[in-house]
């Protein structure tokens, strides 16, 4: 009885050591297979990226409609090609964080803040591809031809029954 | 979960924690909110490759909340927590299909959806879809840096086989 459990035993054993080898020899090619097909994804999504990025308009913007956005709330509209003369002034948002933004030559740019990063000092003034935001003051800058805000069409304005 | 686990875990938290901060303190390199490198993520990788995916949650977890809790921004909370999770998810996913080889793959996956992750978590923060102009940079940096810390897990694991 003690023998035949322990040569099942061993059969069992040897059976699960010729699977698990079957099993490794196989999957290396598919591994392989599998590395190639995410190594073609990614590099797609490379040119992709690449390919948006070189057709975006990145040329700088003048005589168009400023829309300020704070926490997701547009607070206000500035006309870029009526402003005859460079003026500055603060958005702040809770908790003590400010922005100073000043419209120089008819263009619009972050001056100062004390955000952590102050990436969006750094991002110059607006042009066509990139909207400037700070993020961690939750303010954004859009640049658009159109007078109106473009968020409106979330908005409901009347429902008739 | 036995205490030398713990410890270990512990300790990985720990030296996330310190190459994130570290991290940060680099001035950034491009005027685009979220291109850095994230080299906190050799840490997730190599937890997950030599522990699994709880364990590497854990640590991702504990290295998050500690790291925006000593950076004092509440804010900085939903950004991180949803690019950690989105690149640990994608990260385990590639790294079940591809069997804890060619970890480069898997951290350029886990790097690019990461800022995938903080894309969105802005969008939903700043409530406006013109965020999402900044998605190009993003992944094309998240490439970049992705290949840079899946090489530096390769030779972290290769180099540490018989020590942890």
């Amino acid at each position: 009885m003690k023998d035949e459990v322990l040569m099942l035993h061993r059969i069992s054993k040897q059976k699960s050591i010729i699977l698990n080898n079957a099993r490794s020899v196989d999957n290396e090619w598919v591994i392989k297979r599998r590395a190639l097909i995410c190594c073609i994804l990614l590099f797609i999504l490379f040119m992709v990226s690449c390919m948006v990025l070189y057709f975006m308009d990145h040329s700088e913007t003048e005589n168009y409609y400023a829309h300020i956005y704070q926490n997701g709330n547009l607070i206000k509209t500035i006309d870029l090609s009526a402003v005859s003369q460079d003026y500055t002034f603060t958005v702040t948002s809770d908790e003590d964080a400010f922005n100073i933004i000043e419209i120089h030559d008819k263009k619009i740019h972050i001056i100062d803040s004390n955000c952590p990063d102050s990436v969006c000092i750094h991002m110059g003034y607006h042009n066509n591809s990139i909207p400037i935001t700070c993020l961690p003051n939750r303010l954004l800058i859009t640049v658009t031809s159109q007078p109106d805000a473009e968020n409106t069409e979330n908005d409901i304005d009347i429902i008739v029954y | 979960m036995n205490t030398k686990k713990m410890v270990t875990l512990t300790l990985f938290s720990t030296i996330a924690l310190t190459i994130f901060i570290l991290e940060s303190a680099i001035p950034p390199l491009v005027p685009i909110p979220g291109v850095k490198l994230g080299l906190a993520n050799i840490i997730t990788l190599f937890v997950m490759v030599k522990y699994g995916d709880k364990e590497a949650f854990i640590v991702l977890f504990i290295r998050i909340i500690l790291a925006n809790i000593v950076s004092g921004q509440v804010i900085s909370l939903i950004y991180s927590l949803f690019g950690g999770f989105l690149c640990l998810v994608s990260m385990c996913l590639i790294n079940r299909l591809l069997h804890s080889k060619y970890l480069y793959i898997t951290s350029v996956f886990g790097a690019v959806f990461h800022n995938i992750g903080q894309i969105i978590a802005a969008a939903i923060i700043i409530q406006s879809i013109s965020i999402f102009a900044y998605l190009p940079v993003l992944l094309i940096s998240g490439i970049i840096t992705g290949l840079f810390t899946g090489f530096c897990t390769h030779f972290t694991i290769s180099r540490l086989k018989g020590v942890i």
